[in-house]
């Protein structure tokens, strides 16, 4: 559905988006995630034709952006980091305005009527859109995106400033337009990605260094599996006897945290589960195993080493 | 286009700003109908209409400021350039819209015009040819207010900006009475956008001021479109 094609941004000397290439199926959630400033909102502004990139290829259901903007404007809907709202309107006269636009297709009144009624809005919708608060300001741009019900959404930001309660009648209503739309959301909420997005991609300083979904994410930037498993008993015979077990690369004692009993931290390798043989060695040699923890990288924790390991100048993924 | 047309005058009639152009306008308008005609007893409209003049270069800005540099402060062009319209539409629309702004407010003149001539004699071709000119210089005025309006994101920026322009033109003509070079003379009153509008005063359907107009129109405007697409790429 969309296809990108080593987009680059340059705004002056600065290199905001740094030769970019992806592409999104039919029905895809793609979630952008990234620091601030590492480029989500210029390759969002690109795609959705709003600004001209240095050099690559947007193509949105097959028509290029910039040869034929009008036709691929048609097949997304877009929802900047700030809605672009008119302070002065109503909410009728504003999605009125829209509808005419946007050359909709559907008739009129139905058509709005069941945008309200998806995002909510109806008991707003003759009041000036400068008395909304920020949650309803937020809906009414879902809004305006959703018009003319088009098949790819562009969502930068789309949680922000809400209260956690819409937040999440949001997110479930971006995975129920996943369902029949192509949907790009940009965000730096992790929650968010894990919860609603299919596919994550990870953006910073204007490259993708990580994209997949969130199991291979974490997994791959894990390395070797941990666990913390708490047994009872002597600390030496237990090492001992941990390190007896076949594929576990190290072990290390981290101390008591519970009368009688130690806390050991395993490494193995992330191809083999060593939960069974462990639990089975322990047993035989009568040390009761009380508490076993896996110490699997979270997708924050993954994040924050893609992104420092980034700018360190290491290697990314 | 048809749909930021309509937004556009909506939005002048929401806002205060539709009512106080075509208030300001009508009681300057008034000022002169009793200065020229009224105080000296004469029916020559000409005078009425060629002092008018004056006061678009105080007006048209306030018209126009607003159009392009406040879409770009609150963002919204963001909704109109993702949109399928196109820049030249978007522009239009908005052009038309503070044209039809300008043509209501000349509306009510008539009427003083129509009572001038219940009492005394007024030529019908002479008031004709009078409003046709002023719509064409109202053109001309409202595409530079346009192009002003699009290279600021600060309204009282593009108003101040228009009024200085046109202020400037209306300087011109006096300029090219003072200038000793006949050659300069004829490129200043050429170029002087007051100056062309005495043809109409005077009766004469100057066909060459109305291709005059119309280009200075057709230039702005299309000045501004590649100001909003050179945004893009910057």
């Amino acid at each position: 559905m969309i296809q990108v094609e080593n987009l680059v941004k340059r705004y002056g000397d600065k290199l905001a988006v740094d030769s970019i290439s992806f592409t999104v199926g039919e029905g895809e959630i793609l979630g952008f995630l990234g620091p601030n400033g590492a480029g989500k909102s210029t390759t969002m502004n690109i795609l959705t034709g709003y600004l001209s990139a240095t050099s690559g290829a947007v193509r949105i259901g097959g028509v290029d952006i910039l040869d034929n903007p009008i036709e691929a404007k048609q097949f997304i809907g877009f929802l900047p980091e700030q809605p672009p709202l008119y302070m002065d309107m109503t909410v009728k006269e504003y999605l009125d305005f829209v509808y005419d636009l946007k050359k909709v297709k559907f008739p009129r009144r139905p058509h709005i009527n069941e945008i309200c009624e998806l995002v909510k809005i109806k008991e707003v919708y003759g009041r000036t859109i400068k008395h909304l608060s920020k949650g309803y300001k937020q809906r009414v741009g879902l809004a305006q995106a959703l018009m003319g019900n088009p098949p790819v959404l562009i969502l930068d930001e789309p949680t922000v400033g809400l209260d956690p309660r819409q937040i999440i009648e949001i997110r479930n209503l971006i995975k129920k337009l996943g369902k029949n739309h192509t949907v790009i959301l940009s965000t730096h909420i992790l929650q968010e990605v894990q919860s609603v997005c299919d596919r994550i991609l990870i953006i910073n300083k204007g490259q993708i260094v990580a994209d997949g979904n969130a199991e291979q994410l974490t997994y791959k930037a894990a390395g070797n599996r941990k666990l913390v498993a708490r047994v009872a008993g002597s600390k030496t015979e237990v090492t001992k006897l941990l390190r007896s077990i076949p594929d576990v690369l190290r072990v290390e004692c981290l101390g008591s945290r519970e009368a009688g009993s130690n806390d050991y931290l395993l490494e193995a390798s992330p191809v083999v589960d060593i939960r069974k043989p462990l639990f089975r060695t322990l047993a035989a040699s009568q040390y009761p195993m009380i508490g076993l923890k896996s110490m699997d990288m979270s997708l924050e924790d993954m994040f924050v080493k893609l992104v420092t390991e980034d700018s360190e100048g290491g290697e990314a993924l | 286009m048809i749909a930021i047309f309509k937004r556009e005058m909506q939005s002048y009639f929401t806002s205060p700003i539709g009512y106080v152009y075509i208030c300001a306008y009508l009681f300057a308008t008034a000022l002169f109908f009793k200065m020229y005609i009224l105080d000296t007893g004469v029916s020559n409209v000409v005078y009425f209409f060629g002092g008018t003049l004056i006061i678009y270069m105080f007006l048209v800005p306030i018209l126009t400021m607003r159009l392009f540099s406040e879409e770009q402060k609150s963002k919204t062009d963001q909704i109109l350039l993702t949109s399928p319209v196109s820049v030249t539409g978007i522009v239009l629309g908005k052009f038309l819209a503070a044209l039809s702004v300008y043509t209501i407010a000349l509306i009510p003149t008539a009427v003083s015009i129509g009572f001038v001539a219940h009492y005394g004699d007024v030529s019908l071709g002479l008031t004709l040819g009078n409003y046709i000119g002023i719509l064409f210089l109202g053109m001309s005025f409202i595409a530079i207010g346009c192009f002003l309006s699009a290279v600021t994101e600060s309204q009282v920026v593009a108003a101040v900006l228009s009024f200085t322009v046109l202020m400037s033109l209306y300087f011109l003509d006096t300029l090219a009475s003072s200038v000793n070079s006949a050659f300069l003379a004829k490129v200043v009153s050429f170029i002087s956008v007051y100056d062309r509008y005495t043809d109409f005063t005077s009766g004469l359907f100057s066909l060459s001021s109305i291709v005059y107009y119309i280009s200075v129109a057709v230039i702005f405007l299309f000045l501004t479109i590649r100001i909003i697409e050179k945004r893009r790429w910057s």
